[in-house]
């Protein structure tokens, strides 16, 4: 999980971001409660959307309090949590665990091997409660490498794999909910996935590390980029209009309309600046 | 099956929005957890199911949906291409209606000719999973291989839809909350700490 998915802070009303926040720091509570220390690190805020649209979708009941925390010392924090940030934090310690196993098993890095070790009985734990879910995220997470290694060209269809993953994950209860929340997450997970492709798209060409845009066929990989992500936010604004979701809707109005907007913007035009500055550099050089 | 206007209580032409709220209240009111132990629990339980639907059947309408509702009524859709339809693009069509698009899908690559109909329903079933990009480009094909067919055209139609949609709600949120952050704005705002500046004895922009 890589944070795409955020808010636009300076559009929301301060009683909006209060209660952003207090869900943030409900998860990173229900973290340490249930998984330790350390398993706040693992703190992300796509989860935190995941929150917002199962709360807002189920009306659990919700507890808030305020108090201090490690992270801030100095004032109070508003924390609101309800059953929902129990199910985050377990996913949370799920993925971000596997996906460090990952780390280790390709590129055989020592950092992820040692973050590893602090998260390994929180891992158990989360999986124990959770099994099925675990189940996907593994499967998924094999079917992805399978795809890296037989250098598949398809944007599409590995973002599918992570999308169908995300899918998994926001199903929450197996009631007619089900396929709507689906749905979301697939839109979700495709466009966190081609966002991240196209942000490490430099890295990867320096290292010769997969990434579907090196293979595609295009010589335009921004616009097709952006093609794709605009597409998939699309489908994603879609499938949430259909849930009845009432409270906290602003907010989720605020990251899929502006948010998730301006992230997106900041990594298709970052690109864009390093050509500039690249073109800008060789006409000096010409000109001298 | 009820009229699902009538079971949630609203007008015709309601909104979208009034639909969520009228959904919201009556699942409260009849939720199962109210009756537990309570004689009227299965009379509940059997509205709360309706209301649910009606409320599916409403959000899945006509207009918007992909494959697997009301919208993919072959019986009174495909009457325009019956002449070329053949009973394995029915069987393709009855799949998709139950969401069943991987069966479809095999189907589909397990024929030899493309024609207009093909590319029609590869799109919906290209949708349904999540290839929205590939979905696009086969509904153009079809529209492009029979352009008066009108189940093709509306399918495209709807993806097209999906995008705009999109771009005018997110326009409009960012117009409401940030009202006048245009260049528009911007211009005026500096004429106008210009003039605040000269009054106080400075100047902002020194050529007017």
């Amino acid at each position: 999980m890589f944070g795409y998915v955020q808010i636009d802070k300076m559009e929301l009303k301060v009683r909006e971001y209060m209660t952003y926040k207090g869900y943030y720091c409900g998860l990173c509570m229900a973290l340490k409660k249930n998984y330790g220390q350390l398993s706040r690190l693992t703190l992300n805020y796509d989860m935190t959307y995941l929150i917002l649209i199962l709360t807002s979708l189920y009306e659990p009941e919700s507890h808030c309090k305020q108090s201090r925390c490690i992270a801030h010392p100095q004032n109070k924090q508003l924390i609101i949590e309800n059953e929902v940030s129990q199910y985050a934090a377990a996913i949370n310690v799920l993925l971000a665990y596997n996906n460090l196993k990952d780390n280790w098993k390709d590129e055989h890095s020592i950092k992820s091997l040692l973050a590893m070790a602090p998260l390994k009985r929180a891992y158990k734990k989360a999986s124990k409660r959770y099994p099925h879910k675990n189940k996907v995220i593994i499967e998924s997470l094999e079917t992805l490498e399978a795809l890296e290694k037989e250098k598949c060209n398809d944007v599409e269809k590995v973002a599918s794999v992570f999308g169908r993953l995300m899918g998994e994950l926001l199903v929450y209860k197996d009631d007619n909910w089900k396929t709507y929340l689906h749905n979301i997450g697939l839109y979700m997970g495709k466009y966190i996935y081609i966002l991240d492709a196209y942000d490490d798209l430099e890295r990867d060409k320096k290292n010769k590390s997969y990434n579907p845009f090196l293979l595609c066929e295009t010589d335009d990989v921004k616009g097709y980029a952006e093609h794709l992500l605009q597409l998939n936010v699309s489908f994603l604004d879609h499938e949430i209009e259909k849930l009845p979701l009432i409270h906290e809707k602003t907010i989720l109005d605020n990251i899929i309309y502006s948010g998730m907007k301006n992230k997106m913007r900041s990594i298709l035009d970052k690109d864009n600046c390093k050509q500039c500055k690249a073109k800008t550099q060789n006409t000096r050089r010409k000109m001298t | 099956m009820r009229d699902p206007y009538e079971v949630l209580g609203i007008d015709r032409n309601a909104s979208k929005d009034d639909i969520k709220k009228a959904y919201r209240e009556l699942a409260k009111k009849y939720h199962p957890d109210r009756y537990s132990d309570n004689p009227l629990n299965d009379l509940a339980e059997e509205k709360f199911r309706e209301v649910k639907e009606a409320y599916d059947t409403l959000m899945n309408g006509a207009n918007d949906s992909f494959g697997g509702s009301s919208s993919y009524n072959y019986n009174d859709n495909s009457r325009y291409s019956s002449s070329s339809s053949s009973s394995e693009f029915t069987s393709v069509r009855s799949y998709i209606q139950v969401r069943r698009f991987q069966d479809a899908i095999r189907m589909l690559n397990g024929m030899s000719t493309k024609s207009g109909e093909w590319y029609y329903l590869m799109s919906v079933c290209l949708v349904g999973t999540g290839y929205t990009n590939q979905g696009f480009e086969y509904a153009r094909t079809a529209v492009n291989m029979e352009p008066n067919n009108m189940e093709y055209r509306n399918h495209l139609t709807r993806l097209q839809n999906v995008q705009s949609g999109y771009q005018s709600r997110a326009y409009q949120y960012n117009r409401g909350g940030a009202g006048g952050n245009d260049t528009c704005g911007c211009c005026t705002q500096l004429i106008c700490a210009d003039c605040l500046c000269e009054c106080l004895g400075g100047d902002l922009i020194s050529c007017c």
